[in-house]
């Protein structure tokens, strides 16, 4: 038996939609029509036996100029670890500074991919004017800080 | 006195580059590299944040960059790359600096560490982005309890500040915005009840439909919308009601959520205040600058461009949208005599179509043209033409709100034309 199945191509912005035609299992791809490209076929047929998703999110970062560090898997994950794995992130945190392309984890859950900074986070200097205590006063800036210190 | 800054500051009253870019976002940081490769020995790039990259910055998830560099981005990296390519093109990043005032001949007021600030450039782009609307919230009876966000902010907290928002939440629009925060929300612990959208289709592109709803079994309501939120303090419950064609309440097909949240996600505007100080015509349609091709203004020598001049659903257009208009700005510095510019001719969309940008095209141009239709439509043809000549064809499998679609012309504007038709016909 054949069974029919309409899924949408997340692969560019292009957005095709699939008609996939399988056996009953689901699992093998007889037939597909609506990709525009080589590369709709790759996904359907990924999408029937092993679906997989970037993975991108945020770590705790100490010591930063900003609390959050993004970060992304180095290639798509198994979809069904992604809830987990988003989880364990909370756990989780990272010494400032961050590279961006740093490796923050080598391995997520087992599924041998790595984490990796998709941004730089810079070490927080002590004399940086903290941002939210910029205040405009007759015409300079000052900050409250040195403020108290004069 | 360590407080004291005013050398620093007296260094510098007036600021004369050739071109200024208010905006540091992917639109105004393309620009600035386009400039300098076309020439522009000094270019300034304004941005109020104390990181330039925009709206970027705070969005984490990929999908940017696919039809830039063929590779998967997210926006951070995105960004990334234009700032440094900016950076190695020479060009002068000003951040923590607001525009605050621009006039009709452009001479530009700016605010930052080195003081208030004149500037009085050769051209000026705006490249200022967009802001969220909020208006389907103002319209919702109940009471003003906490708890309500819009979905741009949501993200914001989430995604820079670590700050979770909500554990039930409710999603009323289904802007891109609201569906990838949908997506991120549960994958953060919390439960996404609904999202819920006024129109018969959704507002933001099928493929995050596909990868942040229906990945995560999140129920999306067509022709629903919000008519009442509730709670004391915080947001308690949250009514929910069918609407019929005419988009009435359909008595009767009213549910209630218990939520926290409620995160707006109905439609973004661009960010135009000092375009509007200065006086340049804004479209009721997209709320951004009427250009023509060469994305100038009415103001000679002001420019708009990304989702100051209309919102893009790709930010890979904002880019190009930015280079277009840097280039044009660097013609307009260079060209001696500008009192010569030919007539412009009106560009007139079809019936079905929501918008077409520009607004205008000079003869002898070649232009893009991006379009937008009011509902979704399938299979079509898009045609520009002038007179009886067909400028340029395009099939397209289907057509939707979400998505602007684009078409270059294949041969240039005939000198003669006195409109360009932009229709659409069954295919
Ligand atoms: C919340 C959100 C999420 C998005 N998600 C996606 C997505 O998933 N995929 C995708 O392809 N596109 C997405 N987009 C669209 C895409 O990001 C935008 O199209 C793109 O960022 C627009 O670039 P821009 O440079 O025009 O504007 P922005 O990125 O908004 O940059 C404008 C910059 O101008 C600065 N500015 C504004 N006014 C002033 C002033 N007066 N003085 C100085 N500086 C000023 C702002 O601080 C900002 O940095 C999203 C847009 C938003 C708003
Ligand atoms: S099939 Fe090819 S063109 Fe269509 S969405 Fe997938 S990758 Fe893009």
């Amino acid at each position: 038996m054949i069974v029919e199945k309409e899924i949408q191509c997340v692969i560019c912005p292009a957005g095709c939609e699939l008609r996939l035609f399988c056996d009953a299992t689901a699992a093998v791809l007889h037939r597909l029509e609506g990709a525009a490209c080589a590369k709709g076929r790759e996904f359907a047929e990924r999408e029937l036996t092993d679906p997989r998703r970037t993975l991108t999110s945020t770590v705790k970062v100490r010591g930063g100029r900003f609390p959050l560090v993004s970060v992304r898997s180095a290639a798509p994950l198994p979809k069904h670890i992604l809830p987990a794995a988003v989880a364990m992130l909370g756990a989780i945190w990272t010494e400032a500074p961050v590279a961006a392309g740093q490796i923050i984890l080598a391995d997520i859950m087992g599924a041998g991919i790595a984490l990796v900074a998709t941004e730089a986070v810079e070490r927080k200097k002590n004399d940086e004017i903290p941002e939210k205590r910029i205040v405009r006063v007759t015409g300079f800036l000052y900050n409250s800080n040195q403020r108290r210190e004069t | 006195m360590a407080f004291y800054r005013g050398n620093e500051m007296s260094e510098e009253k007036i600021l004369r580059p050739d071109l200024a870019i208010i905006g540091g976002g992917p639109a105004g940081l393309a620009a600035a590299a386009a400039a300098r490769s076309a020439g522009a020995e000094r270019v300034l790039v304004l941005e109020r944040e104390p990181l330039a990259g925009g709206i970027l910055n705070q969005c984490v998830h990929d999908g940017f960059g696919l039809v830039r560099f063929g590779e998967n981005l997210t926006g951070p990296e995105y960004a990334a790359r234009f700032l440094q390519a900016a950076l190695a093109a020479g060009v002068e990043i000003r951040p923590q600096t607001m525009a605050l005032e621009l006039t009709a001949q452009k001479q530009l007021w700016i605010l930052g560490p080195r003081g208030y600030v004149r500037v009085e450039a050769g051209a000026v782009i705006l490249a200022t982005g967009c802001r969220e609307r909020t208006r389907g919230a103002i319209q919702i009876p109940g009471s003003r309890p906490a708890g309500v966000f819009t979905a741009g902010a949501a993200q914001y907290y989430l995604n820079r500040q670590n700050l979770m928002i909500g554990r039930r939440v409710l999603i009323l629009g289904s802007g891109d915005i609201g569906l990838i925060m949908a997506r991120r929300l549960t994958l953060e612990g919390a439960r996404v009840l609904a999202v819920v959208e006024k129109m018969p289709y959704a507002g933001g592109l099928t493929r995050n439909i596909s990868q942040c709803l229906e990945d995560y079994d999140i129920p999306l309501y067509l022709n629903h919308t919000v008519t009442k939120i509730e709670g004391r303090q915080r947001v308690e419950s949250v009514t929910v009601v069918r609407l019929d064609e005419a988009g009435r309440a359909v008595s009767g097909a009213e549910r209630v959520y218990d939520c926290d949240t409620v995160i707006l996600s109905v439609g973004l505007i661009p960010e135009n205040e000092l375009a509007l100080q200065a006086g340049v015509e804004l479209s009721p349609v997209t709320g951004g600058a009427m250009v023509g091709d060469d994305l100038q203004t009415n103001i000679p020598g002001l420019f708009a461009c990304g989702n100051a001049l209309h919102v893009h659903d790709l930010v890979d257009y904002v880019s190009a949208e930015g280079e277009t208009a840097a280039r044009n700005a660097v013609t307009f510095i260079r060209a001696e005599n500008r009192a010569a510019a030919r007539p412009l001719i009106p560009v007139r969309p079809a019936a079905g179509l929501r918008y077409v940008m520009p607004f205008f095209v000079r003869p002898g141009a070649r232009p893009l043209i991006s379009l937008r239709v009011k509902e979704p439509l399938g299979r079509r043809r898009i045609v520009v033409k002038a007179g009886g000549r067909i400028l340029a064809e395009r099939k397209f499998p289907r057509l939707a709100p979400a998505k602007m679609e684009r078409l270059t012309l294949r041969e240039p504007v005939p000198l003669a034309a006195t409109l360009l038709e932009v229709m659409i016909y069954d295919s």
